[in-house]
């Protein structure tokens, strides 16, 4: 029981007397010409360039993971040793001017360029905003630290002598990385490797005294040498760049800055390209592509991607397990044209061929057709005659892909031979962390390879149980540890190749699809080079608006 | 009265410790790796051995009652934690969000009173005519459309050329501009408006045959003075008790209306947060929450005194 | 969104409860009547009998209603055909047929709809009895524990839930009623404190009857029909909750037609197969009108002092 309240009408009849309907009625007229005053969109800028991010990054420490969205950032305010080029995919130089491989094929000798400064940015003061050697010596222990909350990418650089041992903390330098003056660095690795370069393409240089001057807002703002300096970031809303007026590359970036709009949703992304609000469009919906092809015949652009899709079997568990024919009256029964060209309307490439990208080099052996007839043969063959005593079997798909539409036309696909199936969709923690699971037997995964080079598929879905198949077969190791080694081109593909036949001999998995890298550009918009990496990896200092 | 508000912001505590333990039971139970959500696409390349570091400066190693200690413990302190994945203070991510997701509850509260008002009062000068019925459905119906239905039909007739007048933005922040509000505020204010709407009619109508607005009709003053002044001012308070109570709705409706309109605020950072197992982030934001809800009802439990004198503090 | 049944309607039943009072309305054949009477002159009230009367039809008997399979697909023939004499309301990306998944849709919104607010009548009722007949420090811990769950997003709430539970019509729905069970409860309470000192129910306690005799006969009766009215409107609630989570992606798994995933996968088709995602939001937006149309005539109907409004 607290005090009661006297007031002064604490009785009787509510009290009569003008209502301040003057004064709401004056604030309603306030608002409204407020309203209208503001009815006008922000002026944008004429040298802005509207990206469209369908993810917010995470943070925006080049140390730290790396995802698609922190990734689309961080290369236009980064720069590493070597580079994609964007017409050929293979690598050109980057800050490295060019390099030298030994015969062994053990030391690598980078020329550093001249000239490239760190970004100046409020809060930072350089003693020497130059590159040298030695702030790449620094960035290499940085990304080799093994203290988590400051890298958690040691494994860029795993193939650098001593790295491990650094790591691990066994030594307090790298002993495979040394200066041999300030624009030479020289790294010697443990045993050849042919990624080895590849790999370098995430490891850029980062300023001592930005990492260590903004202290935990280093994650937050982005300091580096790339031809775009960090502006400002409203989280889950968009992020500025603006052109870094000292960059090393003359006549480079031709914009005057870059917002990335945060637009999570493609429907939304459209509406947004349509209103001009957005110079590309990169998420195409669904159910548009074909619509969107026709009509904006002459902004579409496509390449093809790095990414394979596939269905996993488990390899030490259930009903696929040590039953190759089952495995093949799956991959038989399944109709690629009408899910990727009807249902998908196009958006991917049916996977007529193996595990492999079309695009790399070993991708072109045979894949499994289409054949519900001889399907219907293998099922018999593993023991399930029209499917008797073949229990329903557990589909398990992410959340991201659960707007797709061909997952119920996959059940109907199997139905029609016999393999009954149930779908489950997770969200995406879950499905990643239970996919590897042994109560996982079947389930739709992807892949993302980040270059063009086999090793980027086998290295990680093939090798040592690494995947969520769990496969692992002797022989194939061995040979896949054996080509990581081989600096030749050509004789390297050749045993690649016949990796290949040996994995889908194996039939660990269904290639479904590879990827299209699609995208809308406005007609304006000059020297959009997409890398079949994905159109996040646009080099955006080439880009230019030309109105 | 000030010893009542003390009573009742002591009783938030025992509120706030339950949702805490609620909402931490559900984190702790559901499935999935935070690491997966820290490491994001590097998670499948990484080296066991980092996963396994990254776990443990996480101090997802420790047993439940170690985490609901140390969660606890550093609340208590006024420590909301760091992001798993965001590498960013809870504290930062509030501070960020919380005034966008007010931002656009005023909105929509303006909205609602801007359209609720009117029709109500309208459909009760004019009951029983066409005007009560059209308004009175148009009300029900706001009350039946479901939020997300509501994003897309506005998306796509008040956004577009091809469809009519590009009015509005089709979503996000703008840097705060009204014009970016608009819509967002319609939406998620809606189902307020039709609710505001059926209130006002039948207290108007409650109102209508009260002594004293016999009165001042025969005082003579102006019809629709008597209306707006002397029946609208008495039949708010259970108006206001509505407004009060739907501020928790707005909350809650916000999370759709934030992730249809792209708008950067707190509902967004909840289901993102609740999607990459992060802890911290979901803890930290659903307590600040609650810690919101009690508040407001305490408010509006004040706000009823002062309009309403009958009432007393019990 | 959080609970719109926690909304209007519990505000007017408190503040008409506390007019109206005791009294077992809905026994004796003569207020049966009445309430007939009442109700039937309730014009929305009967639109709303009629759409609800349709849903459950058509969830009852969707195998015979239904003029096609489900889950029947035809990709290369019926894709996204719009509306026609074979496919009434179209098809979808698979070439189903959109009438007949939305027939089936209704038992799965029905069937949350119920089972979620029966679950939040069953704990609210007996939380909001005890807090109210007890009184004390009960009703203080129980009206503790209501706010608490207030206190927590409904949607987030599920969307937590269905992670850790398989998304099936019975967790959704079980979820829904546990996290939604605080303003049944709330309108229990005031309905028991209402009744609880009034004289018939002293006599009862003078008679010798035991405390649960007088709670059971005596005091929840008199709660039975405002309990209706936020039944009914609770109903209504959890379905759009329902759909809301499916909209998200995290409700009910493919191919089961859900109305709530039909417009979420529909509206990647909006340009091109308008009739994909407006019809299943149609039934949802009936629906839920039925519901409440109901709940408000019932309201009318069941409130004896309330002089009768044609709407």
């Amino acid at each position: 029981m607290a005090g009661s309240v006297n007031r002064r009408h604490a009785q009787g009849a509510p009290h009569l007397h003008a209502c301040p309907r003057g004064r709401s009625a004056a604030l309603l007229v306030a608002c409204s010409l407020l309203l209208f005053a503001l009815t006008f969109a922000p002026a944008r800028a004429a040298g802005d360039f509207r990206y469209p991010i369908a993810a917010d990054p995470e943070h925006l420490n080049p140390f730290r993971s790396t995802t698609v969205a922190t990734r689309t950032v961080l290369i236009q305010v980064y720069e590493p040793l070597v580079t994609f080029d964007p017409q050929t995919g293979g690598l050109k130089p980057e800050l490295a001017e060019r390099w030298e491989v030994s015969e062994d094929g053990l030391t690598y000798t980078f020329h550093l360029r001249k000239g490239v400064r760190f970004h100046q940015v409020p809060g930072v003061v350089y003693d020497d905003p130059e590159v040298t050697a030695e702030d790449w010596i620094w960035s290499f222990e940085m990304f080799l630290s093994g203290d988590t909350a400051i890298s958690e990418h040691p494994e860029y650089l795993e193939a650098v002598k001593g790295a491990r041992a650094f790591t691990a903390g066994e030594a307090d330098r790298v002993e495979g990385v040394r200066a041999l003056d300030p624009y030479t660095l020289e790294v010697t690795l443990e045993e050849p490797n042919h990624r080895f370069l590849f790999d370098l393409i995430n490891v850029y240089v980062v300023p001592r005294e930005a990492y260590e001057q903004l202290g935990s807002r280093f994650s937050q703002v982005p300091v580096g040498t790339g031809p775009f300096l960090f502006h400002e970031w409203l989280r889950d809303d968009h992020i500025t760049l603006v052109k870094n007026p000292d960059y090393w590359e003359p006549g480079l970036p031709k914009l005057d800055s870059i917002t990335y709009v945060n637009v999570p949703d493609a429907t939304t992304q459209l509406f947004q390209y349509r209103q001009d609000a957005l110079h590309v469009l990169l998420d195409f919906p669904t159910g548009q592509v074909a619509a969107l092809r026709q009509e904006f015949a002459d902004e579409y652009v496509e390449i093809p991607g790095l990414n394979l899709r596939y269905l996993g079997f488990k390899w030490t568990s259930g009903p696929f397990k040590d039953n190759r024919a089952l495995r093949l009256a799956v991959a038989h029964a399944l109709d690629q044209e009408t899910i990727w060209n009807v249902l998908m309307e196009g958006a991917r490439f049916p996977a007529h061929q193996g595990v492999l990208p079309p695009a790399m080099p070993a991708a072109d052996v045979e894949g499994y057709r289409y054949d519900p007839e001889l399907a219907r043969q293998y099922l018999a063959e593993a023991g399930y005659p029209n499917g008797q005593g073949l229990e329903p079997i557990t589909y398990y798909y992410f959340a991201s892909a659960a707007a797709e539409p061909y997952h119920a036309a996959i059940q109907a696909m199997l139905a029609e031979v016999g393999i009954p199936i149930v779908l489950r969709s997770e969200d995406n923690t879950t499905y990643w962390t239970r996919v590897g699971d042994d109560d996982v037997h079947l389930f739709l995964s992807g892949w993302s390879a980040d270059f063009l080079d086999p090793s980027e598929v086998f290295n990680y879905l093939f090798y040592q149980g690494r995947d969520d198949t769990n496969y692992s077969n002797p022989e194939v190791d061995a040979l896949i540890a054996r080509a990581t080694a081989i600096t030749d081109d050509a004789e390297r593909n050749a045993l690649y190749r016949q990796i290949h036949q040996m994995i889908l001999e194996d039939v660990p998995m269904v290639p479904l699809s590879y990827s299209k890298v699609m995208a809308l550009v406005k007609p304006y918009v000059k020297d959009f080079f997409l890398s079949p990496a994905g159109a996040y990896r646009v080099p955006m200092k080439y880009v230019a608006l030309e109105r | 009265m000030t010893r009542y508000v003390i009573r009742r912001l002591l009783l938030a505590i025992p509120t706030l410790l339950g949702v805490f333990t609620i909402i931490f039971i559900l984190a702790y139970l559901m499935p999935g790796d935070p690491v997966r959500a820290v490491m994001g696409e590097s998670y499948r390349r990484a080296d066991p051995a980092t996963i396994e570091r990254v776990r443990e400066r996480l101090g997802l190693n420790d047993p439940w009652f170690v985490q609901y200690g140390r969660f606890l413990g550093r609340l208590v302190r006024g420590d909301l934690g760091t992001s798993y994945v965001l590498d960013q203070p809870v504290a930062e991510v509030i501070s960020y969000r919380f005034p966008r997701t007010l931002q656009l509850m005023a909105g929509a509260m303006v909205a609602a009173l801007l359209i609720g008002l009117p029709a109500g009062i309208l459909a009760a000068e004019r009951q029983y005519t066409w005007v009560d019925h059209t308004l009175m459905f148009f009300a029900l119906v706001g009350v039946a459309m479901p939020v997300f239905w509501q994003g897309i039909l506005a998306k796509m007739f008040l956004t577009q050329d091809t469809y009519g007048i590009a009015l509005f933005p089709v979503a996000g922040y703008g840097d705060g501009a009204l014009i970016y509000m608009v819509l967002p505020s319609l939406v998620l204010g809606t189902h307020l408006s039709a609710t505001i709407a059926r209130i006002t009619r039948s207290s108007m109508l409650e109102v209508k045959p009260q002594p004293y607005m016999v009165t001042a009709v025969a005082k003579g003053l102006h019809r629709w003075r008597v209306v707006l002044v002397h029946q609208l001012k008495n039949a708010l308070i259970p108006v206001v008790t509505v407004v009060g109570l739907d501020v928790g709705y707005l909350l809650g409706g916000s999370v759709v209306t934030e992730t249809i309109f792209n708008w950067p605020g707190l509902g967004r950072a909840v289901v993102t947060a609740i999607n990459r197992r992060d802890t911290p982030v979901i803890l930290g934001t659903l307590v600040f929450g609650a810690l919101i809800f009690v508040t407001v009802n305490l408010v509006v439990d004040l706000v009823y005194a002062l309009i309403n004198p009958r009432i007393r503090y019990e | 969104m959080s609970d719109p049944k926690e909304r209007i309607p519990v505000q007017n039943i408190l503040v008409q409860q506390a007019r109206t009072s005791q009294g077992d309305e809905l026994s004796g054949p003569a207020n049966a009547a009445r309430f007939w009477r009442t109700f039937r002159r309730h014009r929305l009230g009967l639109v709303g009998l009629v759409i609800v009367g349709t849903m459950v039809l058509a969830a009852v008997g969707a195998p015979y209603l239904a003029p096609a399979d489900p889950l029947a697909q035809d990709i290369l023939r019926a894709r996204l055909q719009p509306p026609s004499a074979a496919h009434p309301l179209g098809t979808d990306e698979l070439g189903r047929d959109l009438l007949s998944r939305l027939i089936y849709g209704a038992r799965i919104s029905l069937t949350i709809g119920l089972l979620a607010e029966g679950t939040a009548l069953l704990i609210g009722s007996v939380i909001g009895a005890l807090a109210g007949f007890l009184g004390g420090r009960v009703d203080d811990l129980l009206m503790r524990i209501t706010e608490i769950f207030m206190a927590i997003p409904s949607l987030l709430f599920l969307i937590a839930v269905v992670a850790i539970l398989e998304p099936n019509v019975v967790t959704i729905a079980l979820a829904l009623g546990v996290i939604g069970w605080p303003s049944e409860a709330r309108v229990m309470r005031s309905q028991v404190l209402a009744v609880k000192n009034l004289e018939y129910v002293t006599a009862a306690h003078a008679l010798g009857l035991r405390p649960y005799q007088v709670l059971l006969r005596h005091i929840l009766p008199n709660a039975l029909s405002p309990m209706i009215v936020v039944g009914t409107l609770g109903i209504a609630g959890a379905i759009l909750t329902e759909a809301t989570l499916s909209f998200l992606g995290l409700g009910i798994q493919q191919p089961i037609p859900s109305w709530g995933t039909m417009v979420y996968t529909g509206q990647n088709y909006i340009f091109t197969a308008w009739w994909y995602a407006v019809f299943p939001g149609l039934a949802i937006m009936l629906t839920v009108l039925g519901f409440n149309f109901v709940g408000d005539a019932l309201r009318d109907a069941l409130d004896p002092n309330r002089v009768t409004q044609r709407t």
